[in-house]
């Protein structure tokens, strides 16, 4: 049995050809299969409106792209050493990068548990009597790179969990064993980040300034909640919602819903502790839903090292409820983080708007002299300074 | 008519004097100098200074809405100069072009809007929210005379000197994290008629300068490292130095302009080379 390694060449990212990096080949298999691989739906089609993040062949999978990205495989296939062709191809997904190599581990078995299985995806991904030279293109939906039996991601059933590593993998047949011929690694991202912590809204002119608290660790887990004050390595950043949404006409049943009788002229009105009934406070509010998202959404994508924003587009004495929402590199939305209480956007004075207020008669722009008016320090400096550099050019030319 | 190419116009006439720039010496050679120093042309300096600009004096004590929003305490000013000692009068000192500039600014939460509005005591401020914040890049070109013959010729390690010229600032105003427009709707006392209004209020102020400082040369302290920095750097002297500035800029006749003019002691160091 002949096993060698071949270097695989992508047009695309060098990552991506480093994930293309481990295929193997049986001695009756095709000897050369060279692989690109596109991942569909870039940017991100389950992101709101123009605010878009943009995936790349390595982006990991996570809970939005599980339900809807399909990625896309172009398969370059020539004949192997021997000129044998192979009868059929097919695509399994294996829980390491060998599993999938032996009879022994791929489904089905015989004895002890599977490590691999071919995918479900309906209609069949098996490509019968392939003739060379051979070029051909497979759809795979993400939901079968996480779950290859049920196309489950919200349980995947067939893997290491909500996160983890798949190994998307290329089998020829015949013969039954050792025939892979290409891997691609699948990283799947279902665990959402930690919430933020310690929300604080206050007031801004048709606007509110938001400020919260993220601690979390740099560890062996991206995701996990310490009292570190280090960002995770996986977070993106953190979007605010406002409650009601901008543009819509309030609700008014009354204090705490977000309705004019919270548009009190306080701005901040620190006996307003309601906003219970806001759909951000909801049980059944789920940031990942990409609609209820998108309706809510009050600001733009912020950095992960932020802890301040600004909600923008709101309307000053509407009371809204706003809460902070953290985003990893998979797209996962943690739970919404409300502020402690509603506030209500007014008009502000700023220092412009206060000199102009009171008297002030400067208006923006360059300076502008009038005719005549110079005043004589300024007009007997420039012509000093004008003067003393034509004396030095003069002198420097002869 | 339109002087605002003045300014402009003034560093155009000096730059291409100054590129490639040498000292050009009148009234005999300078004996003073070592045969082993180095050319000396230039000087930089370095400073740090309080900074309270002149705008509530436009109001006469009947309002000061700059005091009103930032308070009274003064900004820090950091600053630098670069100097071209253009001409040596010998033995007395020099005479160059000097070309300053720094940046300050003050914020504050804004205020929510009362109409009318209400004294300074008494505006609604929030503890935290939107934040209204003055910028200025205050800058100048002056001529500089310094009187360096005590230093050179005898032991008083003292040069004063003065700086006379032309000054300016930039300066922006924002509104949180954007610069502040007047609105008819939402700003006090805006009236249709005003010409301001949607305008970025962001704006350029002309006016003149003067300073006058003393220079304590450092090379007495420690002559064999100023000689060593000399041999390996260039650099000939280098002062402690304290200047009183006094920046009037208030347009000078133009439109009426923010005045951004302020009087203050400034301290710093300096080095020629």
């Amino acid at each position: 049995m002949l096993c060698s390694a071949w270097m695989l060449r992508s047009s695309f990212s060098s990552s991506a050809a480093l994930a293309l990096a481990v295929v193997l080949a049986a001695s009756a298999a095709p000897a050369q299969v060279f692989t690109n691989v596109v991942r569909s739906g870039s940017p991100r089609t389950s992101d709101p409106g123009s605010v878009t993040t943009t995936l790349t062949p390595t982006s990991p999978i996570g809970l939005r792209d599980c339900a809807g990205e399909v990625w896309s495989f172009t398969v370059n296939f020539s004949a192997g050493v021997s000129g044998t062709l192979a009868s059929s191809l097919s695509y399994y997904i294996g829980i390491d990068a060998m599993s999938c190599a032996s009879s022994s581990t791929r489904y089905p078995v015989t004895t002890g548990t599977a490590q691999c299985w071919p995918i479900n995806q309906s209609p069949s991904l098996t490509f019968t009597n392939p003739t060379t030279p051979l070029s051909y293109t497979v759809r795979i939906e993400s939901r079968w790179l996480v779950d290859p039996v049920a196309g489950n991601c919200a349980a995947p059933g067939t893997t290491q969990g909500t996160s983890g590593t798949n190994y998307l993998a290329l089998l020829a047949f015949p013969p039954s064993d050792n025939n892979v011929i290409g891997t691609y690694t699948v990283t799947y991202d279902g665990t959402p980040p930690q919430a933020p912590a310690n929300v604080i809204a206050a007031p801004a002119e048709n606007s509110l300034v938001v400020t919260w608290n993220y601690a979390t660790s740099i560890s062996s887990d991206p995701d996990a909640a310490t009292t570190s004050s280090s960002v995770p390595s996986d977070l993106q950043g953190f979007w605010l919602l406002c409650d009601p949404p901008g543009g819509l006409a309030p609700t008014d049943g009354g204090t705490g819903d977000g309705g004019t009788v919270d548009a009190a002229a306080s701005g901040d009105d620190p006996t307003d502790t309601g906003c219970g009934a806001s759909a951000l406070a909801s049980a059944t509010f789920d940031p990942n839903d990409s609609a209820a998202f998108a309706r809510y959404r009050c600001s733009d994508l912020m950095g992960p090292t932020a802890t301040r924003g600004i909600a923008q587009g709101l309307t000053n004495g509407q009371s809204y409820q706003v809460a902070v929402v953290a985003q990893d590199l998979a797209g996962n939305r943690s739970t919404v983080a409300l502020a402690s209480r509603c506030v209500t956007p007014v008009p502000v004075t700023d220092f412009w708007e206060s000199y102009r207020a009171s008297g002030g008669v400067a208006t923006p722009g360059a300076c502008t002299v009038r005719r005549g008016r110079a005043g004589s320090g300024g007009g007997a400096a420039a012509v000093v300074l004008a003067a003393a550099a034509l004396w030095i050019r003069r002198r420097r030319s002869r | 008519m339109r002087r605002w190419w003045v300014l402009p116009a003034l560093v155009c006439a000096a730059m291409p004097a100054s590129a490639g720039a040498q000292t050009f010496e009148i009234f005999g050679r300078d004996r003073s100098r070592s045969r082993y120093e180095s050319p000396q042309n230039f000087l930089v300096e370095l400073r740090l200074g309080p900074w309270t600009p002149d705008i509530d004096a436009e109001f006469g004590g009947h309002a000061t809405p700059y005091a009103d929003m930032f308070g009274t305490d003064a900004r820090w000013l950091p600053s630098a100069e670069f100097d071209w000692q253009a001409l040596r009068i010998n033995p007395v000192g020099s005479l160059g072009l000097a070309f300053g500039a720094g940046y300050t600014s003050a914020s504050a939460v804004s205020p929510i809007t009362q109409s009318p509005m209400p004294v300074a005591a008494s505006w609604n401020r929030p503890t935290d929210g939107s934040t209204t914040s003055l910028s200025v890049i205050p800058a100048y070109a002056a001529l500089v005379f310094r009187l360096d013959v005590l230093a050179r010729r005898t032991v008083v390690p003292i040069v004063p000197y003065v700086k006379y010229g032309v000054g300016g600032a930039y300066w922006w105003i924002n509104n949180g994290d954007a610069l502040a427009r007047r609105s008819l709707a939402l700003s006090p006392g805006a009236r249709a008629s005003d010409t301001d209004l949607g305008q970025a209020a962001t704006g350029f102020t002309f006016g003149t300068h003067f300073a006058a400082g003393v220079m304590l040369r450092l090379d007495i302290f420690e002559p064999r490292i100023q000689r060593s920095w000399d041999l390996s750097m260039g650099v000939n002297h280098s002062y402690l130095f304290a200047e009183y500035t006094h920046a009037m800029l208030d347009g000078i006749g133009s439109r009426p302009q923010l005045r951004l003019g302020y009087e203050t002691w400034t301290v710093g160091l300096a080095m020629e080379f």
